[in-house]
């Protein structure tokens, strides 16, 4: 006897390994029929990376970051292993979220699959805690700032928020105590809690599968052709499946590193802008658009309903059996919901902070009365106001500078940003070309490299409004624009 | 070998019809009323002994890892009044047993203002802009004049304010006053 067999024969379980893996499925799948085992592949990616990161791992204030710089440059293939770690847990959350769509689309909550569905709300909301306290670890300026603001959001539920905040940081700020706090959920808590409600989850889709078995096997006889066995036709499938999500995860991780910025600083001299984890962006965004009388709504409020909205599903919509085509409000109006995810998403990522020029609007004009020549310094992509695509902090038309008729306008331009950015001045917001070969700096389709400097000559011989805008094409439609008005006289002036 | 699967009686073995605890006989002679009334007492005892152990281990964690409210942050020498101008410097305070970034000024003569540079909002840093003389908050724009009071933007209150004293010349930054 083989030792498998062995082994699987005093467990009493033969019967049952044998209905599993031989039960008649359709021919035909989906890959969307396999992204719960390819959440489970992603987390056992996570288990065996995430032991090994956490033997080089130091908990403390005074080592974590430099354990982390150790792993990255140091240990060998540690780099590696990082980022395998890291893509992981965003091909997690992707995953699951993407695994719970299908379940919604195709009604798999229903009766008797209600615990199915419930179990993987809780893995999803495992999964988001796995994220939010791994996030701290590295220590640098972005874990810790994210965490800072973070713990800080429980502070608006009512009566018991506070108490949450300071049992979450094990103090009134984030420090070395919020570290090893959160390490210990980290490493310890969730992944117990994962199995365990991974355990409930898998065992009642086995279960449940069960009942499909049966009801594959009643069909008649003609329609059963299309049926194949488990194993291994569909196994052979789910491994295809598993070769593809782990080149993709080994792609992320060997050409897009994870980042590690400056070791966490809780005075903030660099003035670094927080940012949120990538799938909070959603929320972020969302928060901008409501009046701050609903703030402490939106940061509690929303998250709460949205969770209630999924527990209660199965306990909504009831009636079993009913194809996504009749049941098109509940496909419509989850369509909308992710959409508008998606499209908040992407404007939170595009649209992260609103840091404030510093400086004074006056600081970028100066003037010369005698010579009638006005110096307008000119800061491409300045800051991340309008994500990025400003001129000294402002987009839209929100700087307007004024010189008189018969002035010189010499513009100094630096492309300040971290994309290739030009300076022009056009005749209005939809042209897209300069009023003249002179009134642009060199190259300006192509745009400056980031960092670099050049600068042109305006002659300011005819009164009207004109815009300074970058002629890297699309950017002008971003807002990079400012607005030049060329007036008959007076002096000049600049506005923020 | 068959394997009678039907359920049996929990008091005498006999099989029972249906999925009952007992059978109709021992309901019948009333041992089965006796006999259930004991197994709820059992079963209450070892609820109640699992719910204590329960609560004892979690009060255990909450008194372990809830932080102890101590008093404010110690009194920290920050240096002579005359090297603070009325524009905000800021300082690093340590007395409360982490670092924590405090802006100081002297308002005018004799008067300090100390102001903790965590948002009211969410905590992101405020940074102070000397030619508005405001506080800024990169995070979602909440905006504090020079004297901690919120103007602008989500933040539902104006900065925190520190202990501020001033002995011998010189000025001393105590804990975060709520
Ligand atoms: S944290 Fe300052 S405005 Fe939100």
């Amino acid at each position: 006897m083989k030792p498998a067999n062995w082994v699987i024969d005093r467990m009493g379980i033969r019967s049952f390994i044998n209905l599993q893996l031989y039960h008649r499925v359709p021919r035909r799948v989906s890959p969307l029929d396999f992204l719960g085992l390819g959440t489970l592949f992603v987390f056992i990616n996570q288990v065996v990376t995430g032991i090994i990161l956490a033997t080089w791992y130091n908990a403390s204030v005074t080592g974590a970051y430099q354990s982390v710089q150790r792993i990255m440059h140091t240990v060998p293939l540690g780099w590696l292993i990082r980022d395998l770690h890291y893509w992981g847990a965003n091909f997690m959350v992707v995953l699951v979220f993407l695994h719970m769509l299908r379940g919604y689309y195709i009604g798999a909550y229903r009766k008797p699959r209600e615990l199915v569905w419930l179990s993987g709300v809780g893995l999803l909301l495992i999964t988001i805690l796995f994220s939010f306290t791994g996030y701290l670890l590295p220590w640098d300026q972005q874990s810790y700032w994210a965490t800072m603001v973070g713990t800080w959001m429980p502070f608006y539920m009512p009566v018991i928020g506070y108490y949450i905040v300071l049992l979450m940081r094990g103090g009134p700020y984030i420090t070395g105590v919020t570290l090893t706090r959160f390490y210990a959920i980290h490493v310890l808590v969730l992944p117990a809690l994962f199995l365990l409600v991974f355990g409930l989850h898998f065992y009642m889709v086995l279960s449940k599968q069960l009942t499909m078995v049966e009801e594959a096997e009643k069909l008649p006889k003609e329609k059963q052709r299309g049926l194949v066995t488990f194993f291994p036709t569909t196994v052979f499938q789910m491994t295809m499946f598993l070769v593809i999500l782990s080149a993709a995860l080994l792609y992320f991780s060997i050409n897009f590193h994870a980042p590690l910025l400056a070791i966490a600083d809780p005075l903030n001299k660099a003035h670094y802008v927080p940012i949120p984890l990538w799938f909070f962006f959603s929320i972020y965004q969302l928060l901008k658009y409501i009046p701050p009388a609903l703030d402490a709504f939106g940061i509690i409020g929303l998250p709460t309903i949205g969770i209630l909205m999924l527990v209660l599903l199965p306990f909504i919509d009831k009636i079993p059996d009913r194809k996504p085509s009749e049941r098109k409000g509940y496909v419509y109006s989850g369509g909308i919901v992710v959409a508008a995810i998606v499209v908040l998403t992407y404007l939170g990522a595009v649209n992260q902070g609103v840091a404030a020029p510093v400086q004074a609007a006056s600081s970028y004009l100066s003037t010369n009365a005698a010579t009638k020549t006005a110096t307008l310094t000119l800061l491409g992509g300045y800051g991340t106001t309008n994500g990025g695509f400003n001129f000294n902090g402002a987009a839209n038309g929100a700087m307007v500078v004024t010189i008189p008729q018969g002035w010189t306008l010499d513009v100094a331009f630096t492309n300040d940003g971290s994309l290739n950015h030009s300076a022009a001045i056009t005749a209005s917001q939809t042209s897209s070309t300069a009023l003249a070969a002179t009134d642009e700096t060199p190259n300006p389709v192509l745009g400056d490299a980031p960092g670099a400097k050049s600068s042109f000559t305006f002659k300011a011989t005819t009164a009207g409004n004109y815009v300074i805008a970058c002629l890297v094409p699309g950017h002008i439609q971003l807002g990079m624009w400012a607005k030049l008005v060329v007036a008959p006289s007076g002096t000049p002036s600049i506005k923020l | 070998m068959t394997v009678d699967t039907r359920l049996r009686c929990s008091i005498c073995g006999n099989p029972v019809d249906g999925d009952g605890e007992v059978c109709a006989d021992c309901i019948a002679d009333g041992r089965a009323e006796r006999e259930l009334g004991r197994r709820k007492f059992l079963r209450n005892s070892l609820i109640g002994a699992m719910g204590l152990f329960g609560v004892g281990y979690l009060g255990l964690a909450l008194k372990n890892l809830f932080p102890a409210s101590g008093p404010l942050g110690k009194l920290q020498n920050i240096g002579p009044i005359n090297k603070f101008t009325n524009n905000y410097t800021l300082i690093d305070y340590t007395g409360a047993g982490f670092p924590d970034g405090v802006y100081v000024r002297q308002k005018s003569p004799g008067v300090i203002q100390a102001f903790d540079f965590h948002c009211a909002h969410l905590q992101c840093p405020v940074q102070w802009n000397s030619s508005l003389k405001e506080f800024q908050c990169p995070c979602h724009g909440s905006v504090y004049n020079a004297n901690g009071q919120h103007i602008a933007g989500p933040a539902p209150r104006g900065l925190w304010p520190h202990v501020v004293k001033i002995a011998n010349g010189n000025v001393y930054i105590g804990g975060q006053i709520d």
